[in-house]
């Protein structure tokens, strides 16, 4: 069980993709949110880096919609319980989620960070590199009606 | 019992396998089997053979599971439809991306590995979701069942 600290999260703040994925899958052009948080996370399910880079060590997941599902429990960020403070952190259109299925679809605008001290530790697509910002900041990473925020209990 | 014609045509599809298997020769082309227009293939040809192969399951690969834009999607084409329907805003930027390599089959035959890529940026809306597939280089045959779906995010 990976040990989730603010010192290990800090490690990979203003880090670039290619510096935190050894498996070479780290086009600009793509969406690494995923791929981060996996990476971070150890999560080795599903579509990985290694399945789409080159297989150069352990893989981590690259999609969201891949994630979301494996959560204990997700719900909208407003309905977000008090005890819950280390989450997932998603962001997209209210429309492509289905919370009672647990179905997140696969849409262009969609983005997922982790929740940890208050602050939600991300990739940034468009800055190629790790930030952390407050869950009013991470909600303005897309503009209305792209920006819902859910959560998600961080998978085992 | 069986009768010997059936035994007979039994022998004669197995040592056909055998050969088609064992001695290089490529497998016939199933019915409604796409080839490529030129080898190797062009960026032209390539997606020529995606359009052409729009019927393709999304079980194809454990890769596309999910893929669609809608839950609903079960096709490479529906795939493919849903991200360029996104692509539709003319001030943002929108274009297609095709790389060729060779490689080798799972049978171990030569084959160009194709990819084509749909991609978007606009600040932090920024994706690139596409397909992965084969071409046998012997006959330029899509081969269909190769193909992977491509993309992160």
């Amino acid at each position: 069980m990976l040990d989730l600290t603010q010192d290990l999260l800090t490690t990979y703040l203003g880090r670039h993709i290619k510096q935190v994925c050894p498996n070479e899958f780290n086009n600009d052009g793509d969406n690494h949110c995923a791929h981060l948080v996996s990476h971070i996370m150890r999560y080795r399910f599903g579509v990985t880096c290694r399945v789409m880079g080159k297989a150069n060590a352990a893989g981590a997941n690259i999609r969201v919609q891949e994630i979301f599902p494996k959560c204990p429990t997700v719900g909208a960020w407003a309905s977000r319980p008090s005890s819950v403070i280390n989450c997932l952190a998603f962001i997209t259109n209210p429309s492509n989620v289905d919370l009672a299925h647990k179905v997140f679809n696969n849409v262009p605008r969609k983005h997922v960070g982790i929740y940890f001290g208050g602050v939600i530790w991300h990739y940034s697509n468009s800055q190629h590199r790790v930030i952390k910002q407050t869950p009013e900041q991470f909600s303005h990473h897309y503009p209305s009606p792209d920006n819902a925020m859910f959560y998600g209990i961080l998978p085992a | 019992m069986m009768p010997t014609r059936a035994i007979l045509r039994r022998i004669a599809v197995s040592a056909f396998l055998l050969l088609a298997c064992c001695t290089g020769t490529p497998t016939p082309a199933p019915p409604g089997a796409v080839h490529i227009a030129s080898r190797p293939p062009s960026p032209k040809d390539l997606i020529e053979a995606v359009l052409a192969s729009h019927d393709t399951t999304l079980k194809v690969s454990s890769t596309c599971a999910s893929v669609g834009t809608e839950p609903t999607d079960a096709t490479i084409g529906r795939y493919l439809a849903g991200f360029l329907a996104e692509m539709q805003t003319p001030q943002k930027n929108n274009w297609v991306e095709t790389s060729t390599q060779v490689g080798a089959s799972a049978r171990g035959e030569p084959v160009w590995i194709c990819n084509f890529t749909l991609r978007h940026v606009d600040g932090d809306d920024r994706w690139g979701w596409g397909v992965r597939f084969q071409v046998r280089q012997s006959d330029g045959l899509v081969l269909s069942d190769s193909f992977e779906c491509t993309g992160a995010g």
